[in-house]
């Protein structure tokens, strides 16, 4: 058995003998191709590569043809390798554990007899997706280039971005399966060490077989694990990874997947979209406001319809409430359950079109949409008032830029709906007043959550509910305690 | 890490005693005013909480007199182990006290304006989670969240100039009509309507920036006072002395009296920002207590404890069973806050008698 031999030791002088360890170690994996050859100097030697992970050409030209050709190899003539190779990345492994990692990294790895070294190369090449803009967040003004799954291509796309020898990445090593990268980028200059360093401490902790999406390690490593607001913001998008970078923030990639981490955010990161910073000031207020309203909307519309219909009719206006009681004296139901028949219907619709391909979600939403909910109000199941009211908040939730924050959104909806029937307003009121020290107990890598708010920083709130013009945005956000504050140079 | 959950920072601790202060006395302290007093409620009012000002600063000066100790370890410096531990026992049970009594109070609210038939014993349970769930966490959150209370307060001034063109100063006049008798007289719903000020002598140590505290606690009892004579002041003038006198909560009439253009009725909206606000005396002596007897029993963090806590605070606030009742109970509430007040005063005096444990270099 393979894991019966001990790999972790130095090569030894018997080629034969690493060999055989090494193709032990290798054994069923008909992707890792051993190619054995003598040398001219009549020495036995083999190559080790992963079929599709090693651009074959180069091998063949740059690696192979030049070790076959030398004349001499012994641990005397390696200090001159680097020279007679023409290849980027050599490095020359002796413990047999690191050697089976670089094979299976996909590096081409060469042994041979009389050499208690391995020499290593990197020529790795592999098909991966073009760059394209994240379907999930699409942009207006902003730019179309997404993240994609190459770890190595998103470093490039931030390098590009930003070309200081500050921006730093920090490399650690997760899953004792999968043996992925976690990379944290920083600006040195401008990121707080000791936020570094929880990052860190919690990234070194994290026991698990393999991280399939960043998700997984998002779950583990947050502040709240059982909170349902999300601790970091989760984004395809480059320009907002550099934004948060140059305001101090740190990103956090996995190897092998398109989405990267924000940390630390606060709640309002959620409700900020990119092109709010690249357009006019007074149309991005306008956006973010819309978008607070339509939060306020998502969060208590429904809760408090149902709390006005079922207690406090009196402070419906007059000519409303005819009108409602006419539309409502065919309905048998409550409103609570009536509300959650709509609500139902609208996240089945939803829940339903995510997944189809798109030529059916055009069908669902016609069936779901207009023929039920028309008929629906028809026969007297349900009000017509409701169906604009659930119908209102389901569209209010739409409205933000990111994902998560619309489940919770909608968590929270409902919770309120159920309370509002049984207490009234006050079942408005102590769920959002619930909500509010929710988000004041959260933290995201420490720093409180809900912060310009509370903790009050009145210099932050020109970049929260309003967005002030950029001139008058000199001061990077509080909230990741960057050590310059300043943004630009200052004067003298 | 548990230790500092409990900092306190100088503008949260502002929030948190303005939001005791406002919360507590916000609903009845125009009606007993007038009641006592008539017109002239304001004048009392200022002249309080000037008198307030320099008990905390006296208050101020005890703690400063101490190296990072709350009145519980200054009561044992002072009076010895046996008779400081009594002291420290009807502290907390005076905390304890003022929040079960403002349990009750907030109950009867919603119990006249908005539920009059659910039992207030489900209504303790559903107001309390939220204060619950942030004492669990610890002061640091209680306060972060009491800033609050600056939103609802501004809501209220909107309120204010909303109805200003239909006040009528005529009410006000002649002042100080009742004269120094109506000062005098109406020293119970005044104070009453001040306390939560004695709060800084137990969560003292935990805050941050001490050098400001003076600064701090004078400037939240200025916010207070000047909130109050304008609550009064726009009350008195919009109902009149003699209607004042015959409601119970002047401030939801108040918002129930204005018509706003299309969708009539604005006090819906007033209710839901005042209710958070008005439950904030709650969470505050609440999470106070129970920080206190954490502290004096040595507790861990436990969610047994906080349980256990909980349920007898809402049992405790079904003792009163009506209105007459609840000011009956105010009253023990408002002499037994007076007397803490006096108490922490005599503290400070006899500390310069019995120096044990008080801060050398200062």
């Amino acid at each position: 058995m393979a894991e019966d031999i001990n790999t972790d030791v130095n090569l030894y002088n018997d080629y034969e003998k690493n060999f055989f360890i090494i193709d032990a170690n290798l054994k069923d994996c008909p992707d890792i191709i051993r190619r054995q050859v003598i040398l001219n100097s009549g020495k036995k030697g083999c190559f080790f590569f992963v079929q599709g992970l090693c651009d074959l050409d180069l091998f063949q030209r740059d690696f192979m043809t030049p070790l076959l050709n030398l004349q001499k190899l012994d641990s005397e003539e390696i200090k001159y390798l680097p020279n007679k190779l023409p290849v980027a990345g050599l490095t020359f492994p002796i413990v047999i554990d690191k050697i089976i990692q670089d094979i299976l990294a996909g590096n081409a790895i060469f042994i041979c007899d009389g050499l208690n070294t391995g020499i290593s190369c990197t020529l790795k090449k592999y098909d991966k997706r073009t760059i394209q803009e994240p379907e999930g967040e699409k942009s207006v003004r902003g730019d179309h280039d997404g993240f994609i799954e190459d770890m190595a291509t998103n470093i490039a796309t931030i390098r590009r971005k930003l070309k200081t020898p500050n921006l730093k990445f920090k490399n650690f090593t997760v899953g004792n399966i999968s043996h992925q990268t976690v990379t944290v980028a920083y600006l040195e200059n401008i990121a707080n060490p000791n936020i570094l360093q929880i990052i860190s401490d919690k990234i070194t902790q994290l026991d698990s077989d393999s991280f399939i999406a960043i998700g997984y390690m998002e779950q583990i490593i947050a502040d709240h694990p059982n909170s349902i607001f999300p601790q970091y913001l989760a984004t395809e998008r480059p320009d907002k990874a550099v934004a948060g970078l140059l305001e101090g923030r740190f990103l956090i990639m996995l190897q092998e997947t398109s989405f990267v981490m924000i940390a630390p955010v606060t709640y309002f990161a959620f409700t900020q979209a990119p092109e709010d910073y690249s357009t006019h000031w007074v149309g991005a207020t306008y956006l973010r406001i819309l978008r607070t309203i339509a939060t306020l909307i998502a969060f208590f519309l429904p809760g408090i319809y149902i709390a006005l219909l079922s207690f406090h009719y009196y402070m419906i206006p007059l000519p409303l409430l005819v009108q409602l009681a006419q539309s409502r004296a065919k309905v048998p139901f409550p409103p609570v359950i009536e509300a959650f028949l709509v609500e139902f219907m609208i996240e089945m619709v939803r829940e339903a079109s995510i997944r189809l391909p798109s030529f059916i979600t055009s069908s669902i939403s016609i069936v779901g949409g207009l023929v039920i909910g028309q008929t629906a109000i028809q026969s007297g199941i349900i009000s017509d008032l409701m169906v604009i009211v659930i119908a209102t908040s389901a569209i209010a939730g739409f409205t933000m830029p990111t994902y998560d924050l619309g489940i919770s959104i909608r968590l929270v909806k409902y919770a309120i709906m159920i309370t509002s029937s049984i207490f009234g307003i006050l079942g408005v009121i102590i769920p959002m007043v619930m909500v509010l020290a929710h988000l004041v107990v959260l933290d995201s890598l420490g720093e409180p959550y809900f912060q310009p708010i509370a903790p009050f920083k009145a210099a932050d709130l020109k970049d929260t509910f309003i967005k002030a013009p950029i001139r008058y945005l000199k001061k990077r956000p509080d909230i990741a305690k960057p050590i310059d504050k300043e943004r630009g140079k200052k004067n003298g | 890490m548990d230790k500092r959950k409990n900092n306190i920072t100088s503008a949260q601790l502002m929030g948190l005693i303005v939001s005791i202060q406002v919360g507590i006395g916000m609903a009845s302290l125009p009606s007993n005013l007038a009641a006592i007093c008539g017109h002239d409620g304001w004048i009392s009012i200022l002249i309080y909480g000037i008198i307030i000002t320099a008990v905390i600063a006296l208050i101020i000066k005890l703690m400063n007199r101490y190296n990072n100790k709350s009145i519980y370890e200054i009561n044992k410096f002072l009076y010895g182990r046996y008779l400081g531990g009594l002291l420290n026992l009807l502290i907390v049970l005076y905390l304890w006290y003022s929040a079960c009594l403002s349990l009750r109070s907030y109950i009867n609210y919603i119990h006249v304006d908005l539920l009059r038939s659910t039992p207030s014993f489900v209504l303790c349970v559903f107001t309390l989670i939220p204060t619950c769930y942030l004492a669990w966490y610890g002061l640091k959150y209680i306060t972060r969240f009491a800033q609050m209370i600056y939103l609802s307060i501004g809501f209220c001034l909107i309120l204010f100039l909303i109805v200003f063109s239909d006040l009528r100063l005529n009410f006000l006049m002649p002042i100080a009509q009742s004269g120094i008798e109506g000062i005098k007289a109406s020293y119970s719903p005044c104070i009453f309507a001040f306390l939560g000020y004695e709060v800084i002598s137990v969560i003292y140590p935990e805050i941050t920036n001490k050098p400001k505290t003076m600064k701090v606690v004078i400037g939240s009892n200025i916010i207070t006072t000047i909130f109050f004579v304008i609550l009064v002041l726009v009350t008195t003038s919009f109902f009149g002395e003699e209607m004042l006198k015959k409601s119970i909560y002047p401030m939801i009439k108040l918002s129930r009296s204005y018509r706003a253009p299309i969708i009539e009725r604005m006090d819906v909206l007033y209710i839901a920002v005042w209710l958070p606000a008005m439950a904030m005396p709650i969470s505050g002596y609440f999470s106070v207590t129970y920080y206190s007897i954490r502290k004096l029993l040595n507790l861990k963090k436990k969610a047994i404890y906080l349980i256990v806590f909980t349920l007898i605070t809402i049992l405790l606030s079904n003792v009163p069973k009506s209105i007459s009742n609840i000011k009956v109970y105010t009253n023990i509430m408002t002499i037994s806050g007076t007397i803490f007040s006096i108490f922490l005063v005599i503290c400070y005096l006899f500390s310069f008698i019995r120096k044990k444990g008080v801060k050398t270099h200062a």
